[in-house]
């Protein structure tokens, strides 16, 4: 849903402002803005900080070894330019991987959502299975497939009798989709959990009495049933999107970034860059990784709004 | 027109082997790699290094009292703790006093404040200037530095929440205890903090995991070891025991274990809150 809905669905549900007997000295003095300070506060300089010391950060010559900093104007920027394929690299990956996981999670969670969804022993015990791994750490469940996945693992001893043992994790082709395919192991749960939401709240009215017009269950799923969820798998992908494109723990803890740079994205290009010292060239990247994602973002959001104007 | 129910009965137990048959491959995709860490980190050195679903010929539970003892897993299951403890105390208070204002104050500043706070669902969080910022205000590498940076992380959505929750409380309920003299602050923890505990206990749980397994921020912020979390430690144990599987499995485990606890407790409150939250968001 778009921030502008929310505020505008809130605003309807509020109640007429001080109704009960809430004198304006009242109002004043129960609810204190000074409430709002610790809040306020905190979000300001240890968020939106941040984001506006990079801007400057980014225009210097800051280092994580010298405290000294100077100006250089748009050095770091031309630097950028300088490294435009290794950039564009980051970019293309983060874009790919973005997608990839988008596919991914939106297609299983879907197919898997209906499943969890039909009544059958154990249902229950199955759902807590496939929402577990969201639980866990990116980093802790990257090591794990890290060795599950290595050349002479378990994958592997199972697919060597097929002929289909991979390199999953050290070939330059398949290591950026390895990768989404893991990320889709652990997040998958997430987009169950919504369209699962969804779809136990399909009216049984509706289906049922598609079932009387004599629909086969394939057409109360087409007709019926996916028109229902369908403003559910839309966010889940959309959501999934923005977090894939801002997506780090995953590739560092499998690959970090390698091998070469076959799974290189822009976070793990400004973590390089940092290990040489280079804070301002590295707060550059970050500026343009935040204005990239920022833009996405509200592309996104603007989509969203419009669909939700039509539904 | 005989056979029709025996047809109609095939069907149905074909739909329900079909069922069954897929809710089996789905349960072992994902139980499989959580049975193959529990079984590797009982193994010996040499039979770890395999990672093979045999059960192992000698058990070998010393491999968690080596982790626990060698490792950093002590040092960092008390950072991990500390750090988890004050993010979550830290958001649930700041976000729920500004939520109840919000919530209860119309106007422009309260509305403002709101849009500001919001923002951060859309922005990223900008982690490399961070770095040099908590430096400047002298919180570099510290507790309390990652400690704010990751309550600022979960103000946004926190905030959103408590709104959403609070709006739909009576305020009859601000009235009485108003009447009966308590103070603002007093009325808050007293009357309103306890009828939030719904929507606390779902934050609670949010924000326990995201501080729990948080990486990115320790990793960039936490130049020093003595400070890491868990997940952090984990990273740095398998670099150097990169070939004792068994060890490193453990160590896995031991990482695992809190937050299936938390999870196997507090189900209901994690899946109502995922959807609010994407609901929302």
């Amino acid at each position: 849903m778009s921030l502008a809905a929310i505020r505008r669905r809130e605003g309807q549900r509020r109640s007429p402002a001080g109704t009960v007997g809430a004198t304006r000295s009242g109002v004043i003095h129960t609810y204190r803005y000074a409430f709002l300070a610790p809040a306020v506060a905190i979000f300001t300089v240890f968020f939106l900080l941040p984001a506006f010391f990079g801007m400057y950060l980014s225009l210097t010559d800051a280092s994580t070894y010298n405290r000294e900093t100077h100006f250089v104007g748009l050095a770091n920027y031309r630097l950028m330019i300088g490294d435009g394929s290794v950039l564009w690299n980051a970019t293309k990956n983060q874009f790919l991987y973005a997608a990839c996981v988008t596919v991914g999670k939106t297609g299983l969670g879907v197919a898997i959502a209906f499943l969890l969804n039909r009544a059958f022993t154990g249902v229950k015990v199955l759902r807590v299975v496939v929402y577990l791994p969201i639980m866990f750490s990116t980093i802790v469940v990257g090591l794990l497939f890290g060795y599950i996945l290595k050349a002479d693992g378990p994958v592997n001893a199972l697919l060597e009798p097929f002929g289909l043992a991979q390199n999953w994790l050290g070939s330059f082709d398949l290591a950026l989709y390895t990768v989404t395919a893991v990320d889709t192991w652990m997040g998958v749960g997430w987009t169950v959990v919504l369209v699962l939401a969804a779809l136990q709240s399909v009216p049984r009215e509706l289906i049922e009495s598609a079932q009387l017009d004599g629909a086969g269950a394939w057409q109360t799923v087409r007709h019926i049933k996916i028109p229902c969820i369908r403003h559910a798998i839309n966010l889940a992908a959309l959501l999934t999107f923005i977090t894939g494109m801002k997506a780090f723990d995953m590739i560092y803890a499998t690959t970090g970034g390698g091998p070469g740079t076959a799974t290189e994205v822009l976070t793990s290009y400004v973590y390089k860059q940092l290990n040489t010292g280079a804070l301002g060239y590295a707060s550059a990247v970050n500026v343009v990784q935040f204005l990239l994602i920022t833009a996405v973002a509200l592309v996104i959001n603007r989509f969203v709004r419009r669909m939700e104007a039509t539904a | 027109m005989s056979f029709a129910p025996a047809r109609h009965r095939a069907r149905k137990n074909l739909t329900a082997l079909a069922t069954y048959g897929m809710a089996t491959l789905i349960a072992v995709v994902f139980l499989a790699p959580l049975y193959l860490v529990v079984i590797t980190s009982l193994k010996g050195t040499t039979e770890a290094g395999s990672m093979s679903f045999a059960l192992p010929k000698s058990w070998h539970f010393d491999n968690y009292l080596t982790v626990i003892t060698t490792g950093n897993a002590l040092r960092a299951l008390g950072n991990s703790i500390l750090i988890t403890t004050m993010v979550t105390a830290g958001t649930i208070l700041a976000c729920s006093l500004a939520a109840f204002v919000i919530a209860r104050r119309p106007g422009r500043i309260s509305g403002g404040v709101y849009s500001y706070l919001l923002s951060g669902l859309i922005a990223p969080f900008a982690f490399i200037p961070a770095i040099r910022l908590l430096q400047e205000i002298g919180l570099g590498g510290s507790y309390l530095g990652l400690i704010l940076t990751d309550i600022a992380v979960q103000i946004p959505f926190i905030t959103l929440t408590y709104v959403g929750f609070i709006r739909q409380l009576p305020r009859e309920i601000d009235e009485a205890a108003l009447l009966d003299g308590a103070g603002s602050l007093r009325l808050f923890f007293t009357i309103v903090f306890p009828l939030l505990r719904p929507v606390t206990f779902t934050a609670l749980v949010l924000i326990f995991t995201y501080a729990w397994n948080e990486f990115q921020n320790v990793l960039f912020l936490i130049p020093d070891a003595d400070r890491w979390t868990l997940p952090m430690t984990v990273f740095t144990f398998q670099t150097t025991h990169s070939f004792d599987y068994g060890l490193v499995c453990a160590n896995l485990v031991l990482t695992m274990l809190p937050v299936v606890a938390v999870y196997l407790a507090a189900q209901k409150y994690i899946v109502s809150g995922m959807v609010a939250g994407a609901v929302k968001a």
